[in-house]
């Protein structure tokens, strides 16, 4: 492993451990959305703890809408975990109801599941190159009764001496992954060897081509067919297709250091609004 | 690629910290289309520029747009020659000095901006006297807004204040005029950092120092499992037979042949110890104590009741005052003029939990 690799893989697997063994363990869990990042998640999980199992619980919030090939890697994986999935009964439809749909289904979701499995500490996979109000997240981020983030007082944090306390009103979120760039994720994927939902690989699809990108087709509309790949994963009606010949993670890695537009550019939810990303993680969105 | 190297950009408000990161994040190929437009989009455009805000590459909140200032240490990456930076913007306001000097604890070294159309501020020389609490050893002084400066001699005068701020201190440093709008002299900031960090790489490879403070231990079939931190910001490869201390007792530790197959920060003895949460395993010499000479930002009013955590202990205050601090049990470090990396603790507030202040570990003076 090239030594900057290494010294990400550390500074996630030492904060992993500074959570999990100075708390309780049954108030921690560790999201999975069965995406690239939750895939080097639940791996640096699985090194941190070895040769023990992991000690902490998992969970989806799932919509419904996910790919396929998501579901089916999902249940894979759930073979290996402790995996809790959470899907809120309002159902909301992507295509019919708007904004709505994402508040609903990911952040009311997100909030309901922690209550009703009365979590404290919630690790996530995001990065803060991922979007412009991530890069300024802390590695343990407060959030109040509400779950609400205060990106204007944040607490002040020195790596790696990290404070791992809450209190009864507050809670955590915990972002291992905080100084992971795209590229980096891939560089550990391929050195690790750590299995993702295949269609991060270019492949044959009936695609549509609409305003804001390539969308999956639907039985009203097959579209025509094209070589894709998914550069992030998430609601397929919501999610982005990139024109791609990647079909290796050599290949994924050559194409995305020549590539022109962040990963972000593939997911509907980050553009709806100016500051849209600030204003979801304010209300208590990941 | 090499190890990463972490600078921060601190200065007054509005001297061009963002401005300075934006454009070194333009030079090096590292923003794309979509930050591209969308930054031209939130800029103010003059007739004579098509070009973007840089400092809208790095200014990422609602406020912070609106307001033109730097809330809160806003983290990037860029690869240069090879080189991995890990760029912190520190807000130059002095309500948030609180997250300039979070960044400068971690940092290892920094671009301190001073607007060279104004006289020096107070804030200018705060960041300064933070960067020397925490024993940064290069710093590169950037004259900011060449470009606005009428008269180019007043450059000289300005550099001679700078260095008299400087005469103090214990920082290498190289000091020359920029334009982050028009340009000027980025190629030699870029030059500048790419010294610095093969200067602290090559530094990094001769220390030998390992101070692996314990997170846990566990047993497993009669066999122990020590997982812990090391500070010295590289990762560890114990090597077979390799001897520590163990602090506080003094027990020796032998790392055993099975480590070299365990991942990263986990270590196994070739016999079983005795070790707990909050002990430091080194094969360097470290104080125990509970008594220090220090010096502490706090970020806020310290209320009655603080924790005091180092490495990963946590420890309760039992006294306070401007020089000393005295806890109910040891830790176990080093004074920040010996191991910097070593040689500073944060203060949680007991109630609230909330961190209030960060000191460092200093000789009694």
């Amino acid at each position: 492993m090239t030594p900057y690799l290494q010294q990400l893989e550390k500074e996630a697997l030492e904060v992993i451990r500074e959570i999990c063994f100075s708390n309780r363990l049954s108030e921690i869990v560790v999201f999975y959305s069965i995406g690239k990042d939750s895939s080097v998640l639940l791996h640096l999980f699985k090194k941190a703890f070895f040769p023990f199992p992991i000690p902490v619980r998992f969970m989806h919030i799932d919509t419904g809408w996910k790919f396929k090939e998501m579901y089916a890697f999902r249940d894979k994986i759930a073979k290996q975990i402790d995996l809790i999935v959470y899907k809120n009964p309002a159902c909301l439809n992507p295509y019919t109801d708007g904004p709505r749909y994402t508040d609903v289904m990911k952040t009311q979701a997100l909030k309901q599941a922690l209550e009703k499995y009365n979590f404290k500490i919630a690790f996530g996979g995001s990065r803060r190159d991922e979007e412009k109000s991530r890069s300024k997240e802390r590695f343990v981020s407060v959030r109040d009764a509400e779950n609400k983030w205060n990106p204007y007082n944040q607490n002040p944090e020195i790596p790696p001496l990290y404070n791992t306390f809450h209190t009864d009103k507050t809670s955590l979120r915990i972002f291992p992954l905080s100084n992971w760039t795209e590229v980096d994720i891939w560089e550990y994927i391929k050195h690790e060897k750590i299995e993702v939902v295949p269609i991060y690989f270019a492949h044959e699809r009936h695609v549509v081509r609409n305003q804001s990108g390539l969308y999956i087709a639907t039985e009203n509309d097959t579209g025509e067919i094209k070589k894709v790949r998914f550069r992030t994963l998430g609601c397929y009606p919501l999610t982005g297709a990139v024109l791609s010949e990647a079909e290796t993670i050599d290949d994924v890695i050559n194409e995305l250091k020549q590539t022109a537009y962040t990963e972000r550019i593939t997911r509907v939810i980050d553009y709806d609004t100016d500051f849209s990303m600030e204003k979801k993680k304010i209300n208590g969105y990941f | 690629m090499k190890r990463i190297f972490k600078v921060i950009c601190c200065g007054n408000v509005d001297d061009g910290k963002s401005t300075l990161l934006g454009r070194l994040l333009f030079e090096t190929g590292s923003i794309k289309q979509d930050q591209l437009e969308e930054a031209l989009a939130s800029s103010i455009k003059t007739e004579e520029t098509a070009q973007p805000d840089f400092a809208m590459f790095l200014d990422g909140l609602a406020m912070e747009r609106t307001k033109k200032i730097t809330v809160d240490v806003a983290h990037r990456y860029f690869t240069y020659n090879q080189i991995r930076f890990h760029v912190l913007d520190c807000p130059g306001h002095e309500e948030y000095t609180k997250n300039m000097a979070t960044a400068a604890a971690c940092a290892d070294s920094a671009l301190i901006v001073v607007d060279a159309t104004r006289p020096i501020r107070a804030q200018t020389i705060r960041h300064i006297e933070i960067c020397a609490m925490f024993r940064l050893k290069q710093v590169c002084i950037c004259l900011t807004k060449y470009d606005l400066l009428a008269d180019k001699s007043i450059l000289k005068q300005k550099e001679e204040e700078i260095r008299n701020l400087l005469k103090d201190k214990d920082f290498s440093y190289t000091i020359f005029p920029i334009s982050a709008v028009t340009g000027y002299n980025i190629p030699k900031v870029l030059s500048v950092l790419e010294n610095f960090a093969e200067q602290s790489a090559d530094t990094a490879e001769k220390n030998q120092a390992i101070i692996f403070h314990i997170q846990a231990m566990k047993q497993l079939d009669g066999k122990c499992y020590i997982y812990g931190k090391n500070l010295m910001n590289r990762p560890i490869d114990f090597a077979e037979g390799e001897t520590f201390t163990i602090y506080p007792t003094h027990q020796e530790l032998t790392v055993s042949a099975e480590s070299a197959s365990l991942p990263l920060g986990c270590i196994q003895p070739t016999e079983s110890i005795d070790v707990n949460t909050g002990d430091c395993v080194a094969n360097c010499p470290l104080l125990i104590t509970n008594k220090f000479s220090h010096q502490t930002i706090f970020f806020e009013e310290p209320g009655n009741h603080l924790l005091l955590k180092h490495g990963t202990k946590v420890v309760r205050v039992v006294q306070l005052t401007d020089t000393q601090i005295q806890t109910d049990a040891p830790l176990f470090i080093n004074n920040i003029e010996d191991i910097k990396e070593n040689g500073f603790g944060i203060l949680i507030d007991e109630i609230t939990k909330k961190t209030i202040g960060c000191c460092v570990f200093t000789r009694n003076s």
